[in-house]
């Protein structure tokens, strides 16, 4: 696998936490990994939900850079639903400022299709 | 069918984190049977059996070949010691004795501690300054990597007992607190060094004294605020604080090659085993 720049976002790192942001303006702020992978589906308008081990992996990745912070739900509230536990994510600080940094790479790069994200001008 | 689907999806995640830490291993499987469990119920209306099986199964096989790349980052980081393909043999011969080694090395290095002690104190007619004062330090410090030791040894074992029982982390130990540590510890050594280096005996003694001073001071009073903390991360940062130090008698001896040999392995064992070198790998 292509090693990526430090501080870069992998694309579905960049639809996970978009996904969990457009969650989290619903009123959702917390999410676990089914419905992120729904949330993404339908923001893209694919066909397929991510991949168990693609999701996860990057779910993963993700808390260990800080990007996102997790806990496990109350189990009453499990019990209650006849459900198993979720574990339940939530887009940190440094998540929504790496959403918005990305979004504004993404946004400067079309401005200037010459240009890329990152490059030193 | 969709049962099936799903008996897979949990039977791969199953296989793929066996031999993986419990915490490591639990969490995983669980977020699996939620997002199953979801993915089931979430697709069942107007969705036939069959299709909801094998959306489920094709989940799962699609991401295997992320699960296996997971699995061997945790492997590689439950082992620490992975060798470098690319390493000196020397290296990784280093590499594996001072990360799956250095516990039993540090225990060595506790007896070393307690039997100096216990030697200076019944030597006959020894005109050591420390002849108290010294075995005391000693047995103190032996006690701090026995005591580091242990807290390592909970500190992991809570990670292992599972998720969901970890409590609003309240931290223990300050970067403050853990900079004034270093700082003492650099300056007793740097005594101890130098007075055993000139023969200077009142140096090397007041080393001692500081050392073991602060050790007792300091250590004591940081020690109970870990075990109060509920942040894992400080207990681990404390256990590794009390091995080196315990080590330090051996790294004093310096002229004797083998002790501060050891103690070097220790001290790289428990840097680079501790549970942020863990986590970043």
């Amino acid at each position: 696998m292509a090693r990526r720049k430090p501080g870069t976002l992998l694309p579905l790192e960049l639809a996970i936490l978009d996904a969990a942001t457009a969650a989290a303006r619903d009123g959702e702020p917390d999410f676990h990994g089914f419905a992120v992978a729904q949330r993404i589906r339908e923001r893209d308008g694919a066909r397929r939900l991510t991949a168990h081990g693609t999701l996860y992996k990057a779910l993963a990745r993700m808390e260990t850079a800080g990007l996102l912070e997790s806990r496990w739900e109350d189990p009453d509230l499990a019990v209650a639903d006849g459900r198993p536990r979720r574990r339940l994510y939530r887009v940190t600080p440094l998540g929504a400022a790496a959403l918005v940094r990305a979004r504004a790479e993404a946004a400067a790069t079309e401005a200037a299709p010459g240009l890329q994200p990152g490059m030193v001008t | 069918m969709a049962l099936d689907g799903a008996a897979f999806a949990r039977w791969w995640a199953d296989r793929y984190t066996r031999g993986l830490p419990a915490d490591v291993r639990d969490r995983r499987r669980a977020e699996i049977a939620s997002d199953v469990f979801e993915h089931l119920h979430a697709t069942s209306a107007g969705t036939a059996d069959a299709s909801r099986g094998i959306g489920v199964a094709w989940r799962a096989t699609r991401g295997i070949p992320a699960d296996l790349a997971w699995r061997r980052l945790e492997k590689r980081a439950m082992h620490g010691a992975t060798p470098d393909p690319n390493g000196s043999p020397l290296r990784n011969a280093w590499a594996v004795v001072t990360q799956n080694w250095f516990a039993p090395i540090a225990v060595l290095i506790g007896v070393f501690d307690v039997l100096a002690s216990i030697a200076v104190l019944t030597e006959a007619d020894g005109k050591m300054p420390g002849k108290v004062i010294g075995p005391i330090v000693m047995t103190m410090l032996a006690l701090s990597i026995f005591g580091g030791l242990r807290l390592r040894w909970r500190a992991g074992r809570a990670r292992a007992l599972g998720p969901g029982r970890a409590a609003t982390p309240t931290h223990a130990v300050s970067g403050r607190q853990l900079a004034l540590l270093a700082a003492i510890l650099v300056g007793s050594l740097a005594l101890l060094v130098v007075g055993a280096s000139a023969g200077a005996i009142s140096i090397f003694f007041i080393g001692v004294v500081v050392l073991g001073g602060s050790a007792f001071v300091l250590g004591g009073r940081l020690l109970v605020r870990a075990i109060r903390s509920s942040d894992e991360a400080d207990k681990a940062a404390l256990a590794a604080g009390m091995i080196i130090v315990g080590t330090l008698p051996a790294l004093a001896l310096f002229w004797m090659v083998i002790p501060p040999l050891l103690a070097i392995a220790v001290i790289a064992g428990v840097l680079g085993t501790s549970p942020r070198v863990r986590t970043a790998a």
